[in-house]
């Protein structure tokens, strides 16, 4: 009984973890973007 | 209001020693390269000074002016003329490479026009008073309009200590507007530059004087780069050199490999031991110990690879092969300044496409993003040497070159040339006109410093640990469990169809069969039959389609995928064997061939090597791009060319 707890919390906490280290980085705004001061210019822009 | 300073900012022109200054007073480990480009957004870190004064410290790009043309010299302009923001320095802390001090001088009278406070940092002394120049500090601070002026040597943090002094005795006032940086136009900035080198060569004549006895630094690189950059020479002593570092790789690492992959036999054999049997058991014996150690066993070839280029980053040979590369990568139409995140896509692609911000023209910006994941990166590394032990023969060409050294040499080539190819492709789709030049510094050759050396592999084999660990693990549990359990009895269904043990079958027949039945029945086999169709051409199994698609988040996985699947199907806990020999034995059962045979392994070495594998890749085009057409763009050519490429290497070889 344990054992299946156990196994069933490492699977669940390592779906989040996959989730939170690969798909969410592809969602997240970086916030210093806004000024244009970190390097992260705007290409669209310059286009 | 005078008060106590809080912020401090380094500026000076690229690879003066910036980000050693940093590191040294914050204790940080930003990455330093002993060539230009390696910083291009501002960090920050803080330090205390003997008062428990904290002060907060800004690393700029480097630049060589502050008329900004590309993203990374628009942070300096930008950041200079906003008193306003965050970590706005009270001081400016100028660094400038006393070897060529009139070109740091172009920049200074340029920073001082912003009217902050500033220091100059007189770094690499050492390698200067080597040449014989001897720099009369009192006339340089009186020309420069009686600026306080330090030596320093960034790399032993000589002359740091009474820079910490000077900060902690200084107070400022309190200011709320700076200059801001003039609009000129081209023409007005040749004039400008013009009139100010005039003024610098006045001060250069009065303050600094050359000695011409003695064997210098300074001669030796000459002579060398007669050598190293040469333009006929230059070329085979890069690959040379490269060929050099890949026969090494597999002469060196084999018996370090042996040692680790023992260990982690050992481990499981102990974890069986030590754990009473179930299913957390089950997990960790045949998910998370062999998934880790499948990729962790390639540990001795990444740091072979790693101390390579940490040596010829060290030595100032890296900066040549830039200026090398340059040459061959000008007539397929990329910018001069791509060739810096080209080369530094060989350990990693995401600080190259960060490094992509030196360039000024967008569209040669993109096209560099988009062609820089195609350089064998080292995630690509595992993949490369387990398919490549399994598949290329243990021989040796000419009695002295390994066979699989030169196969391995082949692959980092393959992603040079399609990198150089595609960018050609794309120059003629997004139409760049503007041309682009690099402005290149070679450094002077110095000798290793084995301590840092060895502080940079310790720091790169962590990261790779603890990175490519954490997913791994993640991956090997979840794998573990969709390869363990299926569908409501399917799996016990199929089992009871299993003929059982008699004379013409065999009881380990048996074990084998049943294994194979249930991992076909369980999740992950019915996920893998299901894309089997579309890899079946390429010469893969459902085993491969499933490696193939965790691989997605990072290449490395692909092994640790394999492991994980190997354990569960075999299902033998006294079966500790490598993963390599589990591989071999396996057959296909579309063919009733070795699945893992030469097309076969040729095939996935050329998907692996075109590939966008690489999640973390992925949102750093999307950061830095700001856009989701050139995520798809990348990851739609990259798989189509891995595709088709793989397709046709299967069938060449079959």
């Amino acid at each position: 009984m344990t054992q299946s707890i156990l196994t069933l919390l490492a699977v669940v906490l390592a779906i989040g973890y996959i989730v939170k280290s690969t798909i969410l980085p592809l969602f997240k705004k970086n916030k210093s973007c806004n000024s244009g001061a970190c390097g992260c210019v705007d290409l669209k822009k310059k286009q | 209001m005078n008060r106590k300073i809080k912020n401090i900012a380094l500026l000076g022109n690229p690879n003066s020693g910036k980000s050693s200054i940093f590191n040294q007073l914050t204790g940080l480990n930003q990455t330093i390269g002993n060539y230009p480009g390696v910083t291009v957004d501002k960090k920050s870190g803080t330090f205390l000074v003997d008062n428990n004064q904290k002060i907060t410290v800004v690393d700029l790009p480097g630049t060589y002016s502050i008329y900004a043309r590309s993203a990374d010299e628009k942070v300096v302009s930008d950041f200079l003329s906003t008193p306003t923001q965050k970590d706005f320095p009270d001081v400016l802390i100028f660094t400038a490479d006393a070897n060529n001090l009139s070109r740091s001088l172009l920049l200074f009278t340029q920073a001082a026009e912003f009217k902050i406070p500033m220091v100059l940092l007189l770094n690499m002394m050492d390698v200067s008073d080597k040449t014989g120049r001897s720099i009369n500090i009192a006339a340089l601070s009186k020309a420069l309009g009686n600026i306080k002026i330090i030596k320093t040597n960034a790399r032993k943090g000589t002359g740091l200590p009474e820079l910490k002094n000077y900060l902690a005795a200084l107070e400022v006032i309190e200011q709320s507007e700076t200059s801001k940086v003039q609009t000129l136009d081209d023409q007005q900035q040749i004039q400008d530059t013009q009139t100010r080198y005039q003024k610098i060569s006045d001060i250069i004549a009065t303050c600094v004087t050359e000695s011409n006895t003695g064997k210098t630094s300074k001669n030796t690189t000459q002579i060398l780069d007669k050598i190293f950059v040469h333009k006929f020479l230059g070329y085979p002593i890069f690959i040379g050199i490269l060929f050099l570092l890949f026969q090494t790789i597999y002469s060196f690492a084999e018996l370090p490999m042996e040692v680790m992959d023992s260990l982690f036999a050992v481990l499981q054999s102990k974890a069986i031991a030590f754990f009473p049997p179930g299913t957390f058991t089950d997990l960790i014996v045949e998910g998370v110990i062999p998934g880790l150690g499948g990729v962790f066993i390639f540990i001795p070839q990444i740091t072979i690879l790693f101390l390579f280029v940490a040596i010829l980053e060290e030595t100032g040979y890296m900066a040549r092969v830039v200026f090398l590369m340059d040459k061959i990568m000008r007539p397929f139409g990329l910018n001069g300044k791509s060739i810096v995140p080209l080369v530094s896509s060989m350990a990693c692609a995401i600080p190259g496409i960060m490094a992509t911000r030196t360039i000024d023209n967008w569209k040669d910006r993109i096209i560099t993003i988009l062609v820089t994941p195609l350089m064998s990166c080292s995630a690509r590394l595992p993949v490369y040497a387990i398919l490549i032990a399994i598949v290329i023969p243990d021989e040796y060409i000419f009695g002295i070159f390994n066979l699989k050294g030169i196969v391995l040499f082949a692959l980092y080539l393959l992603g040079i040339f399609f990198a150089l190819g595609m960018a050609w492709v794309f120059k003629i789709f997004l139409k760049t006109k503007e041309r682009s030049f690099l402005i290149l510094e070679l450094p002077l050759y110095k000798a290793p410093r084995w301590k840092n050396i060895a502080l940079i592999l310790i720091e790169k084999i962590k990261v790779f640990i603890w990175s490519a660990g954490r997913i791994i693990l993640a991956i090997s549990i979840v794998l573990w469990f969709l390869a363990s359990y299926g569908p409501g009895e399917r799996i016990e269904n199929a089992v009871q169809k299993v003929e059982l043990p008699s004379n013409s079958k065999t009881q380990q027949e048996y074990d084998i069969e049943v294994g194979k039945v249930k991992i076909e029945n369980s999740y992950i086999g019915i996920l893998g039959k299901q894309i089997e169709p579309v890899i079946k051409p390429l010469g893969y199994d459902w085993k491969i389609g499933i490696a193939l698609l965790t691989s997605f988040v990072a290449r490395e996985v692909f092994v640790g995928t394999l492991a994980t699947i190997y354990n569960v199907q075999i299902e033998d806990d006294e079966d500790t064997s490598a993963l390599q020999e589990k591989m071999k034995s396996d057959i296909n059962t579309n063919t009733g061939l070795p699945l893992f045979n030469l097309p076969t392994g040729l095939s996935l070495m050329v998907f692996y090597a075109l590939a966008m594998q690489c999640m973390s890749t992925l949102a750093i085009v999307k950061r830095e791009t700001k856009s989701w057409k050139w995520v798809f763009v990348q990851l739609g050519y990259m798989t189509t060319l891995a595709y088709v490429f793989s397709f046709i290497t299967f069938q060449l070889f079959s």
